[in-house]
């Protein structure tokens, strides 16, 4: 092949590779989220360390939660407990899809690099209600065009066991 | 502004020292001379250059030149030209003198002597195993800031952030537990702590040459060298005094989208650097100071950097030479973990605004080696010490900021014999005896001391059959410590080379060996929360992981035109990979049981000279002198065998593209120009931590335009043209397109 020629493939290549690229920029920004209150009711607990609002598709059967299932969560800042603050709006950016479970888990002061930082049936303070029916665990489906909005209400004066939990498993406590 | 103060300073008392200097000598003569290539032709814009003065000239379009002025007295000319070998004469100026020279163009020179695949000198063609060499030429004229940059564009090396892996040896683990072994002058570099490379520890501008070595060399090197090798040899301190400055000044681009602009202000990025060479008697000596400042395309990202660089050569009697080369560096950046989310990509959250972290990385190293016998016996000795801390400061997610840090000080030294006892054998070995001292809150107080015995012949006594039989054995001891009850690691390394010459120019090449990496206190000990959720536990139970590689290839090549084709596979047994433990919000280092990394790749390299001849009223002009085009193709298949089976369809290994795609054409044209453009494409990766972000594939093209005039160098780039966003981890955004331009003076 002629040294031309060379030069003719390079300009060519180069040609289709941006061609290719058809003025996209990859990653683009995604608007996709979930938003809604939080309502305490109740003192905060005085061991509370970290909170979070999680969503996950579905509600998982094992005690303790596998961090990959989890598809959003947003960490309340700690003037919320600190402050004892009796409500904070949250939103959290998540991927388009229908959401099973919302909840609100609390971690306490030992939660970190011990067992504890799982979080389970222990640190669940509060779920996310079907408004219709109070049995059952309400369900959000998130779209491009759409931002829904939901209501946890976390009540800390009665202990939380959470939907589904028949007695057998441990429910919301910080003792450590 | 102090530092840029003492920087000029600095320069302004080179200048007038060497004017001064000028100014005190009175009688001049003039040389002239006529620079001509092979075949007799004028080379116009040829460049003449005498080291330590400001003399020089640049020759017009009949290949002549004039230096007038020079005083009596012997100097150093040195003569380059784009597309040609540079070359260098002492002349001795004893009145008005004609001196020519002639230039041979690159396309026909020999191809390049590699020193890393079987730790002696080597031609490219006669390793088993698959090697890339760079040449400093090479990295100079694409103006990269960092190496972790210019690794990015290397054939068949792919990057997750700071994590570099050769045909997706590694995943990502936020630097921890590197399977690539980096080395400095054979020298490894790598954190005592965590095995993670401190890419901002390595100079630039002193490297000489890079090789990329792209199969297991745990039969010469141990541990971490179980997914390849990647070498950097240090320039050796010049043979005339001489100073060089630079400076690069380069904005980043607005992000593709409004909702991602976060900042008013214009985000720019700089370095300035200093270097003196000079040879004091059989001692050579190199300096550089460099710092980088970068306001970076998101937000807290931004980093200062400052880098120390010297190396002292000396050249003792009968063949020996003593180096020593001390490197000190420091960063303090921010580093904002996620990004806020991907409505706002290059923003995070507001708790981690303020997150610091301030290291610093002292290299000493100290290399005696020596030869005898015409080159049949080689030996050297090499000393060193790396000392790297980091103190970080990161939320939690709060108000609260963990104060994370760790010291960690690992010396070694290496001692090797190398000797040809009778024709068609050269055998090497070698001990090594290294140490780790670690001071971390993450992992605790911790040592650890390891040893290594290799040999290896490499048997050419069947030409055209080179065959290379070698074997390691490496022991490490992590010592007790509170409940830990210390662990013994032990592996032995064998591996087995063939290249067989077919013809003059082809050659066919095949490896099997194994490799291995013992796992780094970060991966015993972490015990941190990271981005919020998680938690890393540490797991002290791991075990060694171990490599089994094999590869088959064929090589073409003549006069630096080359074709390469690879098909390798590797398998890993006990692979170390942070994996979510699947029964709570908990990461750990664990041991995969199984897993498969398969793949082929393809290079070509192709170099033209005198491309396009112009003949302008019987004068030839070269539009384009030399044209110089490379691309390289692999594709893997990675695969994590053991979860597979569970699963009953196959599950890939996170972070590792199954195409990769790379191709630069460099261009030199008139008579002082050289432009650039290069390309990467690989195709989107899985994820670990968060499995269900958007990937996307990576494509990125960089223009790079140089001038070249005299000792002066002016440069002109745009980094990632398309402004494509993309991801190497999860929710961390690449960088964005962005403009620079850079100039250095030689004199």
């Amino acid at each position: 092949m002629k040294a031309k020629h060379w030069i003719y493939l390079i300009i060519i290549a180069t040609s289709i590779f941006l061609m290719g690229s058809n003025c996209d920029h990859g990653l683009k920004p995604r608007f996709t989220a979930l938003q809604g209150d939080l309502i305490v009711i109740g003192d905060w607990p005085e061991r509370t360390e970290m909170c979070f609002l999680v969503a996950t598709h579905e509600k998982p059967d094992q005690l303790i939660l596998d961090v990959q299932l989890v598809q959003g969560f947003y960490q309340l800042p700690d003037n919320v407990y600190k402050d004892g603050l009796d409500s904070v709006r949250f939103h959290i950016e998540m991927p388009p899809g229908e959401y099973g479970w919302i909840f609100f888990a609390i971690l306490d002061s030992s939660a970190l690099s011990t067992v504890n930082s799982n979080m389970g049936w222990r640190n669940l303070a509060a779920e996310y209600i079907d408004p219709d029916d109070e049995s059952k665990l309400g369900s959000v489906v998130i779209g491009e065009d759409e931002i829904p909005f939901v209501r946890i209400v976390c009540d800390f004066r009665t202990p939380y066991r959470g939907v589904g939990n028949d007695g057998l498993l441990d429910y919301f406590h910080l003792d450590g | 502004m102090t530092k840029y103060t003492i920087s000029l300073i600095l320069i302004g008392l080179i200048i007038g020292g060497s004017v001064a200097q000028n100014a005190s000598q009175t009688q001049t003569f003039t040389v002239r001379g006529k620079i001509t290539d092979e075949n007799g032709d004028p080379l116009p814009g040829a460049n003449i250059m005498i080291p330590g003065t400001a003399k020089g000239a640049s020759t017009n379009l009949d290949g002549d030149y004039a230096i007038p002025g020079l005083s009596p007295g012997t100097y150093e000319f040195k003569v380059s030209m784009m597309g040609y070998e540079s070359t260098a004469q002492d002349v001795t100026v004893v009145n008005d003198q004609k001196v020519s020279f002639k230039l041979l163009p690159k396309a026909f020179v020999s191809q390049p002597v590699i020193v890393t695949a079987s730790r002696t000198e080597q031609r490219l063609q006669d390793s088993p195993v698959s090697t890339t060499v760079i040449e400093s030429e090479q990295l100079a004229e694409r103006n990269y800031m960092t190496v972790d940059e210019a690794i990015r564009f290397v054939g068949g090396v792919t990057m997750s952030d700071d994590q570099v892996s050769i045909r997706n040896s590694t995943g990502y683990a936020k630097g921890v537990g590197a399977r690539v072994l980096l080395m400095v002058d054979g020298i490894p570099l790598l954190a005592g702590d965590t095995g993670e490379i401190k890419w901002d520890a390595i100079p630039i501008g002193q490297i000489e040459q890079m090789e990329v070595v792209k199969s297991a060399g745990g039969a010469l090197y141990g541990s971490n060298a179980m997914g390849g090798m990647i070498n950097f040899i240090t320039k050796k301190p010049d043979k005339a005094a001489g100073y060089k400055i630079s400076s690069e000044f380069g904005v980043w681009d607005k992000p593709a989208y409004e909702a991602w602009e976060w900042s008013d202000k214009t985000r720019i990025f700089q370095r300035v650097g200093i270097e003196h060479t000079r040879k004091i008697g059989d001692v050579g000596i190199v300096l550089n100071l460099e710092e980088k400042t970068d306001d970076s395309y998101r937000q807290a990202d931004n980093y200062t950097r400052g880098q120390f660089f010297s190396k002292v050569n000396w050249d003792l009697k009968q063949a020996r030479r003593l180096n020593f080369m001390l490197n000190i560096a420091y960063e303090d950046r921010g580093t904002g973990l996620v990004w806020r989310g991907q409505s706002a990509a290059l923003e995070v959250d507001s708790s981690a605004l303020d997150d610091r972290v301030y290291s610093q990385k002292t290299q000493f190293n100290v290399i005696y080696d020596g030869s005898s016998n015409g080159g049949k016996r080689y030996w050297n000795v090499k000393g060193y010490t790396n000392y790297y801390y980091y103190d970080s400061f990161i939320s939690d997610g709060s108000a609260n900021r963990d104060r994370l840090f760790s010291g960690s000080l690992r010396s070694g030294v290496d001692g090797q014999y190398t000797i040809v006892p009778f024709d068609g054998h050269r055998f090497t070995t070698g001990v090594e005896v290294n140490n780790s001292i670690i001071d971390a809150n993450i992992f605790g107080k911790r040592s650890a001391m390891g040893g290594a015995i290799y040999a290896q012949d490499e048997i050419s006594a069947f030409q055209p059959l080179i065959a290379t039989l070698g074997m390691r054995g490496d022991i490490l001891h992590v010592f007790p410590k509170d409940d830990y009850l210390g662990e013994t690691y032990g592996q032995l390394n064998p591996k087995l080379g063939l290249v067989y010459h077919v013809s003059e120019n082809v050659a066919v090449r095949s490896n099997v060996g194994t490799g291995f990496r013992m796992p780094t206190m970060a991966e015993l000990f972490s015990e941190l929360r990271a981005a919020g959720l998680v938690s890393v536990q540490p797991n002290p139970y791991l075990k060694a992981e171990q490599a089994y590689s094999a590869e088959a290839g064929i090589n073409w090549f003549k006069n630096r035109q080359s074709v390469d084709f690879a098909i390798f596979n590797n398998w890993y047994t006990n692979m170390i990979e942070p994996t979510p433990t699947g029964v709570g919000n908990q990461v750990q280092f664990m041991n995969i049981a199984d897993a498969r990394i398969f793949g082929v790749e393809a290079g070509l390299t192709w170099n033209m000279g005198n491309v396009t001849k112009w003949v302008f009223n019987d004068r030839v002009v070269n539009l384009l002198s030399r044209a110089n085009f490379n691309t390289s193709y692999m594709f893997t298949n990675p695969v994590n065998v053991t979860e597979s089976d569970l699963k009953g369809e196959t599950v890939k290994l996170p972070y590792r593209p199954e195409h990769t795609f790379m191709a630069t054409a460099s261009i030199d044209y008139w008579k002082h120009g050289n432009f650039i453009i290069e390309g990467r494409y690989s195709s989107a990766t899985e994820f670990s931590l968060y499995p269900g972000d958007e990937s996307v594939d990576q494509r990125v093209i960089n223009l790079t335009n140089k001038f070249y005039y005299k000792s002066l160098t002016m440069q002109l780039k745009v980094s990632n043209l398309l402004n494509w966003n993309y991801v190497e981890i999860e929710r961390n955004i690449a960088p964005i397109r962005s403009f620079s331009t850079g100039i250095s003076y030689e004199f």
